[in-house]
């Protein structure tokens, strides 16, 4: 295995962190830490657990496209990690409801000697995490930056572009407007042979679906390539030059219309036919 | 052709409106004076025009809102006034024009988000109208 010092800070039980973990085990890659972030249960989490009525949601078994999707992969993502076998060092942190940006685990990271970070997501990163010129943090965007900012960008790119598109680039504070590392684009699947006829799409569960899997493929095969091709045998990856990006170029993107989303969705599903 | 048919439309609808008397105010955006200057046969290949319109999406995708008066840069709002109707309604006609005229899916996709927006009351007519123009899109975007 290939260490690299590289923090990768993941929450408890979704799946993008569990993606990551699994591309950089397969690609040879051990981690320098992982930190996993639990929330705790607050007044205010359970209040609004109550109102989204997540505590009567039956958890149905991965969607047929889901399964589809990813054995469309090679690398697959197990249910349950073994996170010792991904990482050098393992850290556990209890976070309150701001997640990423909890003052506990803000100050933790101020003194940890880590200085590479990668976050799966889960809320806007605020300034003062970012501001530390000693702490770099990259993310992932799915979309070709400066022109695909903003939200549901893996639709946008595919209605845009003509096909999915990934930025790896280090946070800001202006969102999706990082120095740019690394950039991809992957041609439209062909391999989900999902027939028009047999699949009528349902733009909510289709795009979770979707973004469950094969947004998350992409963006770990992202990750791996940009460190293949950047690792020179030591721990510290050598990343060149940055990119950095011009705020006045490019659009950003909002949240889709399902009538839109519907469209990219078949471009997504049913692109063998057309 | 069918894209100047429903250019045409809205022209015809944009112009009932008339032009306003131009007030200048350099230290604000004046929303009400910007939409009803907006010149068809000029401002869809101005990219300064472009670009305002462009910003003014997020008014209406994140705010749900739009207010007659903002900074200059459009980060924030100046004033508590919101457009009336009549005002919504012609920013939504010149935002019709440029989503047909550069079969713009971002305009369309703000456009359609209007027609669901408790907030924002447009009358049937611009909403059929805009129903149209996402149909012209995205006959486009089948055929990219």
């Amino acid at each position: 295995m290939n260490d690299i010092n590289l923090t990768v800070i993941i929450i408890d039980g979704e799946s993008t962190g569990k993606f990551y973990l699994s591309y950089l085990f397969e690609s040879g890659f051990k981690i320098k830490k992982l930190i996993i972030l639990k929330k705790c249960i607050t007044v205010k989490s359970f209040i609004k657990k109550i109102i989204r009525f997540d505590f009567f949601k039956v958890h149905d078994k991965k969607q047929i496209l889901e399964r589809k999707i990813n054995s469309s992969f090679k690398v697959k993502i197990p249910e349950n990690l073994n996170y010792s076998e991904y990482a050098s060092s393992v850290v556990i942190f209890k976070v309150g409801d701001k997640i990423i940006n909890d003052d506990k685990l803000f100050n933790y990271l101020t003194l940890d000697d880590s200085k590479l970070f990668l976050f799966s997501g889960g809320g806007i990163v605020n300034a003062r995490l970012l501001s530390n010129p000693n702490k770099r943090i990259i993310h992932i965007h799915p979309g070709i930056v400066p022109d695909v900012r903003g939200a549901d960008c893996l639709f946008w790119s595919v209605l845009l572009r003509g096909k999915p598109g990934y930025s790896l680039f280090y946070m800001s504070e202006a969102i999706d407007e990082g120095a740019i590392l690394h950039q991809e684009e992957f041609e439209i699947l062909h391999s989900l042979c999902i027939d028009r006829n047999s699949h009528e799409i349902d733009v909510r569960k289709d795009s979770n679906s979707l973004l469950k899997t094969l947004d998350l493929h992409y963006r770990s095969i992202t990750l791996v390539n940009f460190l293949n091709k950047h690792y020179q045998g030591i721990p510290d990856i050598n990343i060149s030059k940055p990119l950095e990006q011009n705020k006045k170029d490019g659009r950003m993107y909002f949240f889709m219309h399902r009538e839109i989303k519907k469209i990219a969705i078949e471009r997504l599903l049913f692109s063998d036919e057309s | 052709m069918e894209n100047d048919i429903l250019l045409e439309k809205i022209r015809f609808e944009i112009e009932k409106f008339g032009q306003s008397n131009i007030v200048l105010n350099t230290n604000h955006f004046n929303l009400v004076n910007f939409i009803s200057n907006f010149n068809y046969m000029e401002d869809c290949n101005c990219s300064i025009v472009f670009f305002k319109y462009d910003r003014l999406c997020k008014k209406i995708d994140v705010v749900g809102k739009l207010y007659s008066l903002y900074s200059l840069d459009l980060s924030k709002r100046i004033n508590n006034t919101l457009l009336s109707q009549m005002e919504l309604e012609r920013f939504l006609l010149n935002l019709m024009f440029l989503a047909v005229y550069l079969n713009d899916l971002k305009f369309v996709n703000t456009l359609l988000k209007v027609i669901e927006r408790s907030t924002l009351k447009v009358s049937e007519s611009i909403e059929r109208l805009i129903l149209e123009c996402r149909d012209r899109v995205f006959i486009y975007y089948e055929r990219y």
